[in-house]
């Protein structure tokens, strides 16, 4: 049976021979190096050395070679001092070149050489068999082969040699490649390597092997961990040195490579009994767990079949507000609990309320809320856990999102009682919900605008007391942040305000109410026209949350990245925003909100207003049910803006609508904020009959406050279809030359045309693109990708 | 706090606060705030310190049923005054 020639291999080896250059094979076991090289140096006296157990097998005297090439074979077992002095004298004698065929690395030992001496190296890649590798492979071995079976068997093995040969043993006779022969070829390579290479390695590898397969990665604590060795470092150093197995996934974290990942966990399966497979995950549970990663250690103590390990994650997860806890991902954990165990627990009993709240569920959670009630007046249940359920329920008292604000107050004052009577300590609160808002943050609290600074007066206090921490800075934000939207707070209060709560909030509270200072101060500074000073606060807002490993924040940063990319007209990063946020009626929580938001305005900007107003219509009952007015008004901006696009006389119902809420409030902001796509949808309202219940005033201050933010961002949500415009080829070249920066008479002299000439293309670019002028014909060819700056071609 | 000016306050089988062409009908708990402001007590930490003597109530728990009584008659009662510099 002749050898395939691989192409790649053996230009190589054609080239370090032209210069006496050594080469070294870096491939795992079954590439086919050896083939390789005896094939190559078939017509030429080869002396071949093999090593085992540290020394080659034998070192004959360096001048009696006689062969000018010389095979190092199994250099990854060399690692004795004298035979690695002896390979580096081989190397450096002159009329020898030195073939060097390892599983693993360039050893260290060698790095000197391989600078010196210029090593070419030669890899797995370069081993591999393409499709006409493997057809050849094939028919090497009479096995029939369609080009198709060719394509799909080069793909399943992706060139691995060994794979190819059993394929080939498999699908002789004509057998059509399918997802069983893969299976079976993958069986076939676990039982080579099984048999031929586990036993030569050494135990601590395999054990340590064993122990980290079933994990997507694993740094060396993690193993540590897992097998018990402290000495892991010396093991992975061996597995660099002497096989091709892991993979460096970055921040010294590793993985093993797919296959023999696989290989692992079926060796794991075969060798190991149930229960220590079982104490493998109990463990990897106890690692993540002890990490912080909830998800990963859920996942493991569930595949433990440690139920109390499950059960007290849970109950962890309970304690943490829903925008840092996992309440929806951990949904089939919940729901997979026993229900004795359920109703035995306070804890869990709030956690399942709290999770069919935040999924648009609530009645559910209303159930569960009366599960709980029920526990907390049951006398048969112990003094203590009557205490845990009052607290519990004083939680969802308020924080529940589905209840909105109504009672909050009355809830709030038993709750200072019952902490008064140190009868309850309530779990972690949130009152952002992670959002850049106060006022429109874990809860709406617009009905409290209509009267903040009186409000703010009694209630600072007692926030102050019942929140804790997670109140710093609350109230002087909400003040900032009411007399924003209602254009009563001037713009040095606004900001003197915001950096009071962020200061108050970075000392000692939490860096979600930082958030809502930023959130803020980049609204205040974007009805200024000052998006630039915005992006400043948010870029370094950005920052902060990387540096206080802040992860949970970071949809709703991108999403705050996306809004504020807007006000520049739509580009990628509206694109890619709208690409990356789900449906939400695919996949809901209301946690995601903000971004759901964002994603609407993306959509309206990209022009594509139906998917927008698909999304805003599943939004409207959400706001409508929870009781949120503040994104209620602006769903209904949102929606006036996508009928009037769509041409629908719709949207005058939905200004309507948005403006009679408003009003209630004195939500100015809420409106004018949309300027430039806004404004044609007032001019348009004002220019009718307006019906007798909205109010001239208000109005008209939202008319002014948009005209302004519109004279800012013209481009502001507004699309140009690229493809109604067409230009001629001089249009296009005239165009080009505009946005490159150059002068009339540089175009009519580089074109060859009279200022009469240039006048009439420019006429037509201007009509052509809904410009007035050259610097927004300029503006819009960019937005509309119709050239690049400094195209002059 | 105080009432805007144009509220009008009727009594009758009940007490109703009618503001334009707004009304409401104030439960009987809150009738000593009512007339605490109608005898001119706005001043905040005054009402505070009546309301905690009235009801028996600490200090957050006076603050907490005036709150609780702002939320309830926003719409009759005049916008609070900033005390100090960004009070």
């Amino acid at each position: 049976m002749s050898y395939i020639k691989v192409n790649k291999a053996f230009e190589k080896l054609k080239k370090a021979e032209e210069f006496y250059s050594p080469v070294i094979f870096t491939a795992a076991c079954g590439y086919g190096k050896s083939s390789a090289v005896k094939y190559y140096y078939r017509r030429k006296s080869c002396c071949i050395l093999y090593c085992k157990d540290g020394n080659f097998t034998e070192m004959p005297d360096i001048a009696s070679i006689r062969a000018s090439v010389v095979i190092v074979e199994d250099m990854q077992w060399l690692y004795e001092k004298d035979s690695i002095n002896y390979l580096k004298e081989l190397l450096r004698t002159p009329g020898i070149q030195v073939v060097m065929l390892t599983r693993g690395e360039v050893p260290r030992f060698l790095s000197a050489e391989d600078l010196d001496l210029g090593f070419v190296r030669i890899k797995e890649s370069d081993l591999t068999l393409d499709v006409e590798g493997v057809k050849s492979f094939f028919a090497e071995h009479d096995v029939e082969i369609s080009d198709e079976d060719a394509v799909s068997v080069a793909a399943a093995s992706k060139g691995y040699v060994r794979a190819v040969y059993y394929y080939a043993v498999r699908m002789e006779g004509g057998v059509a490649y399918s997802e069983g022969i893969r299976q079976g070829v993958r069986q076939d390579l676990f039982k080579y390597w099984d048999t031929a290479l586990y036993d030569m390695w050494l135990p601590e590898f395999t054990d340590f092997a064993l122990s980290v397969c079933r994990y997507k990665k694993f740094n060396l604590e993690m193993a540590e961990y897992l097998t018990g060795n402290r000495n892991l470092w010396q093991v992975i150093q061996y597995c660099k040195d002497t096989m091709h197995q892991l993979v460096d996934e970055g921040d010294d974290y590793y993985s093993f490579r797919f296959e023999m990942k696989k290989f692992y966990c079926w060796k794991q399966e075969n060798s190991w009994t149930k229960e220590a497979i079982q104490d493998n995950y109990r463990k990897a549970a106890h690692y993540y767990d002890v990490k912080g990663d909830a998800t990963q250690a859920l996942r493991y103590y569930d595949k433990a079949g440690d139920m109390r390990g499950v059960k007290e994650l849970l109950i962890r997860n309970a304690n943490t507000h829903p925008g840092l806890g996992h309440y929806v991902e951990f949904k089939d954990y919940y729901l997979k609990l026993p229900r004795e165990e359920i109703l035995g627990s306070p804890a869990i009993i709030a956690g399942l309320s709290m999770l069919y709240s935040l999924i648009l569920e609530p009645e559910k959670s209303k159930e569960w809320y009366n599960e709980l009630k029920a526990f907390e007046q049951n006398r048969s249940n112990s003094k203590e856990l009557r205490r845990e359920a009052r607290c519990r329920l004083a939680y969802l008292d308020i924080g529940l999102p589905h209840k909105g604000t109504r009672g909050i107050i009355k809830t709030m004052k038993n709750i200072f009682t019952l902490m008064g009577k140190g009868d309850i300590r309530l779990p972690e609160l949130s009152a952002t919900g992670n959002v850049p808002s106060i006022m429109n943050g874990g809860l709406d609290f617009s009905d409290w605008s209509k009267n903040d600074t009186q409000i703010a007066k009694f209630m600072s206090v007692p926030v102050e007391i019942i929140t804790g921490k997670y109140g710093k800075g609350l109230v002087t934000l909400a003040l900032a942040e009411s007399g924003f939207e209602k254009n009563t707070m001037g713009k040095y209060e606004v900001l003197t305000r915001c950096n009071d709560g962020f200061q108050a909030a970075a000392g000692g509270g939490t860096i979600e109410m930082c958030f809502v200072s930023v959130g803020i101060q980049t609204r205040q500074h974007v009805v200024e026209g000052q998006v630039p000073s915005a992006k400043r606060i948010y870029e370094s807002f950005k920052e902060k949350t990387k540096e206080e490993n802040a992860r949970h924040l970071i949809p709703n940063i991108e999403a705050m990245g996306a809004w504020l990319s807007l006000f520049a007209g739509a580009g990628k990063e509206a694109e890619n925003f709208a690409q990356t946020v789900p449906d939400p009626r695919v996949y809901f929580t209301i946690t995601d909100r903000y971004r759901f938001m964002q994603k609407v305005r993306c959509l309206i900007a990209l022009g594509r207003e139906q998917e927008a107003l698909d999304i805003a219509d599943f939004l409207a009952g959400y706001f409508t049910s929870y009781d949120r007015h503040i994104h209620y008004i602006e769903i209904e901006v949102l929606k006036s803006i996508i009928f009037y696009h769509m041409g629908a006389k719709e949207w005058k119902e939905h200004i309507l609508t948005a403006l009679k809420k408003a009003q209630e409030y004195h939500f100015v902001r809420l409106i004018s904020l949309e300027g430039a796509a806004i404004l044609p949808v007032l001019i348009e309202l004002r220019a009718g009959e307006m019906p007798g219940d909205i109010m001239q005033d208000f109005l008209e201050e939202v008319y002014q406050e948009s005209i302004k933010v519109a004279s800012f961002y013209p481009d502001y949500l507004r699309h140009v279809q690229k493809e109604n415009v067409q230009l001629t080829k001089r249009e296009s070249q005239v165009l080009s030359m505009l946005c490159a920066g150059m002068s009339t008479e540089e175009i009519c002299d580089i074109l060859n045309i009279s200022y009469e000439g240039l006048k009439k293309h420019n006429r037509g670019i201007y009509r052509k693109l809904g410009a007035k002028n050259r610097a927004e014909a300029e503006r819009k060819a960019t937005q509309m990708g119709l050239v690049y700056r400094g195209d002059t071609n | 706090m105080k009432f805007r000016s144009e509220v009008k306050i009727k009594r009758g089988t009940n007490l109703r606060l009618i503001c334009k062409q707004k009304e409401a009908t104030v439960d009987e708990e809150d009738y000593y705030i009512v007339e605490l402001i109608e005898e001119g007590i706005t001043a905040d930490d005054e009402l505070i310190a009546r309301v905690g003597r009235k009801y028996n109530e600490d200090e957050v728990s006076a603050k907490l049923r005036l709150a609780q009584f702002v939320e309830d008659y926003s719409d009759f009662l005049a916008e609070g005054e900033k005390s100090g510099v960004f009070g």
